[in-house]
């Protein structure tokens, strides 16, 4: 049991658990923390993809002389994945703040209702 | 020489800060010379050999390059094209203030991006980048539709890069490089080819929804038919930005074509995207959703031709080129029309003959290019989808589609040959505006008429129809036409099941639901196989 609890399998169950949250919830905010949580399993799991037990991070000179050396481009992909989704984020609850102020509901049916009425 | 693959990308982006940051119009004109520079220079390098440009001191598979190919080469020239036809169209435009111009130019840069980028994880971010860029420019009014409108684009497009990026992940793991050519042979060298059907899957989700395929297509015509965007945004979003799926597409499917074959389902899918689109188009009222719903059936269109033989294929990407033109033409003349008309129903607008005629000539050009008639660009490239095609089920689709379109489109003719019951303050245009509109309708023209010259000598693609051919065809289009308007009057207009499908539109979740489900389709497809 132990071996299938690696970061992989951990990162696929979050990334599905993100997509149950869009399916079954109607509420718009937790629709962003489902993709939030869909967005950080895929950090996760580049992340845990390339680890090797013992090897020792990229950093610095003369890396050579080590066995096991990290792989650099996950790590460096992953930074740049962190803030697109932290951007991402940022603006979706911006844009959420100001639908808020203009529909008056957190429900996407609800809203979807109101914009429907006004064709 | 190379450095201009940088040009590509940086201008744009660069001149529309300067212009932001000083506020002068100058800028506006420079943009505008700069985009005639970049069509000038594309067109010269069409027949040259691949342009590559490192990023890095690294070589690829390690480091990053950007390169002009022969299938980058013709979304390059189209997306520079359009840009530089529709800055020239709002030059004057009261909403063209220096925000919009920003977000417009950088879009343009990030697109160009797009095209040139051989990394597979750089496509992921200049996607996410412009995806935001497009739903600023789709709120920019900030009135209630728009918000409704540009959440949706933005969370739903946002979960199908969240796809996009897991697959990503599941690639690397597999290959261990993100370089589109070096994934290739590497795929080459894997002997089961089940290992890489989870990534194909989620990278498939991700392109397809940004392709908007059959049934993940309901956010399209809420972005690309909004009602308060600017019909220029409209314009691009049909013209160029929903192209960059089945760029995607193409590029992932040729990485993977010596592992998994979906050009089968790729197929299938383009039939029923194209038959659901143009149904949906019939059913819809509103100018700029029919529009937006014909987007999603010449989608298909493509698909259709990627999915046949290397004829078919060739006709899929000019029709790429060739819908992007007229497709803008379509938008901005309905934006003219709605400001004018002061509504949006197409049915409340009619006599533009008697209002104006240069306008009802060039929506005519649109109609026939559209709808396939020979001269006219669509004409071409549909011959050219369905050349070589003897199987009965494919050719009697094929008819269906084109009479599909044809019947939806007569809602335009109508419009231009009704006659006016109240008088319209009609029709001065601004001279760039109709000259933007004029570029428009003489390259469908000339995608048609001269298709032959231009897939011979300038995109290297052995497509040639010639002039007697055309003539022959003209018969058929007339009669297919008339069949069509026969079907309309007695059939179509005024039916109940039509007016129920207008309304018909899936909820957030649903959409979800759609793209869960097509994901597990394609792994059940793919493990059948």
């Amino acid at each position: 049991m132990k071996e299938y609890l690696n970061g992989e399998n951990v990162s696929i169950c979050i990334f599905f658990i993100g997509v149950y949250g869009l399916c079954a919830r109607r509420n718009i905010l937790k629709t962003i923390i489902s993709m939030s949580l869909m967005q950080a399993a895929a950090i996760l799991y580049f992340l845990s993809s390339s680890f090797e037990s013992g090897s020792i991070p990229p950093i610095g000179q003369n890396l050579d002389q080590f066995k096991h050396v990290a792989d650099p481009i996950p790590q460096a992909l992953m930074i740049t994945a962190v803030v697109i989704g932290v951007s991402v984020t940022a603006v979706c609850l911006t844009m959420f703040v100001s639908m808020f102020h203009k529909y008056g509901t957190t429900n996407w049916n609800k809203v979807k209702k109101k914009r429907g009425e006004i064709d | 020489m190379t450095l201009l693959l940088y040009a590509f990308v940086i201008a744009p982006i660069f001149i529309g800060l300067l212009g932001y940051i000083f506020n002068r119009t100058f800028f506006k004109w420079l943009a505008m010379v700069m985009q005639l520079g970049f069509i000038l220079i594309t067109i010269a390098l069409l027949r040259a050999p691949h342009m590559e440009l490192m990023l890095l001191d690294i070589p690829p598979p390690f480091g990053m390059k950007l390169k002009l190919d022969e299938i980058s080469k013709v979304f390059i020239l189209l997306n520079n094209f359009l840009f530089f036809s529709l800055m020239l169209f709002s030059s004057k435009k009261k909403y063209m203030d220096r925000l919009f111009t920003f977000l417009f130019l950088s879009l343009q840069g990030l697109i160009n991006g797009l095209f040139l980028s051989t990394d597979i994880f750089n496509v992921y971010i200049l996607i996410e980048v412009a995806t935001i860029t497009v739903s600023i420019l789709i709120m920019y009014k900030k009135d209630k539709q728009s918000m409704y409108d540009g959440m949706l684009y933005l969370t739903v497009n946002m979960i199908a890069m969240t796809f996009f990026l897991f697959g990503i992940g599941i690639l690397y793991k597999t290959v261990g490089v993100l370089d589109f050519e070096t994934i290739k042979d590497k795929i080459m060298l894997i002997d089961e080819p089940k290992y890489l059907n989870l990534s194909f899957a989620f990278l498939f989700t991700g392109v397809s929804l940004k392709a908007a395929v059959l049934p993940l297509f309901s956010w399209l015509p809420k972005a690309h038919g909004t009602a308060s965007a600017p019909s220029i945004v409209s314009a691009v979003l049909s013209g160029i930005f929903v192209k960059i799926g089945i760029y995607l597409l193409l590029r992932i499917q040729f990485m993977y074509s010596s592992a998994i074959d979906v050009v089968p389902l790729i197929s299938a899918i383009g039939y029923l995207t194209a038959i659901a689109g143009f149904i949906f188009a019939i059913a819809q009222t509103d100018i700029k959703l029919i529009l937006a719903y014909h987007t999603i059936s010449q989608v298909g269109l493509m698909l259709i031709g990627f999915g046949g033989n290397n004829i078919n294929q060739m006709g899929g990407l000019y029709h790429v080129l060739s819908h992007g033109v007229f497709k803008s033409l379509f938008f901005i003349i309905a934006g003219v029309l709605i400001y004018r008309f002061e509504t949006r129903k197409i049915g409340d607008m009619r006599g533009l003959w008697w209002l104006s005629k240069p306008l009802s000539v060039i929506l005519l050009v649109a109609v026939f290019s559209i709808t396939g008639a020979p001269f006219f660009s669509g004409g071409f490239s549909k011959y050219f989808i369905a050349y070589g095609r003897y199987n009965w089920t494919e050719l009697f689709l094929l008819q269906l589609i084109n009479l599909g379109t044809m019947t939806s489109f007569i809602k335009f003719i109508l419009l231009i040959f009704k006659r006016p019951t109240h008088e319209v303050n009609f029709f001065k245009i601004r001279k760039t505006e109709f000259t933007a509109l004029i570029t428009l309708a003489l390259t469908c023209v000339l995608l048609g008429t001269g298709g032959s010259f231009i897939n011979v000598n300038l995109l290297n693609q052995d497509l040639v129809l010639s002039f007697s051919k055309q003539i022959s065809k003209l018969p058929s289009y007339l009669l297919s036409y008339s069949f069509c308007f026969i079907i309309y009057f007695t059939l179509i207009k005024n039916n109940a099941l039509l007016k129920k499908l207008r309304k018909v539109e899936l909820s957030f979740n649903s959409i979800n639901i759609a793209i869960v489900s097509f994901f597990i389709f394609t792994i059940a497809y793919l493990n059948m196989n």
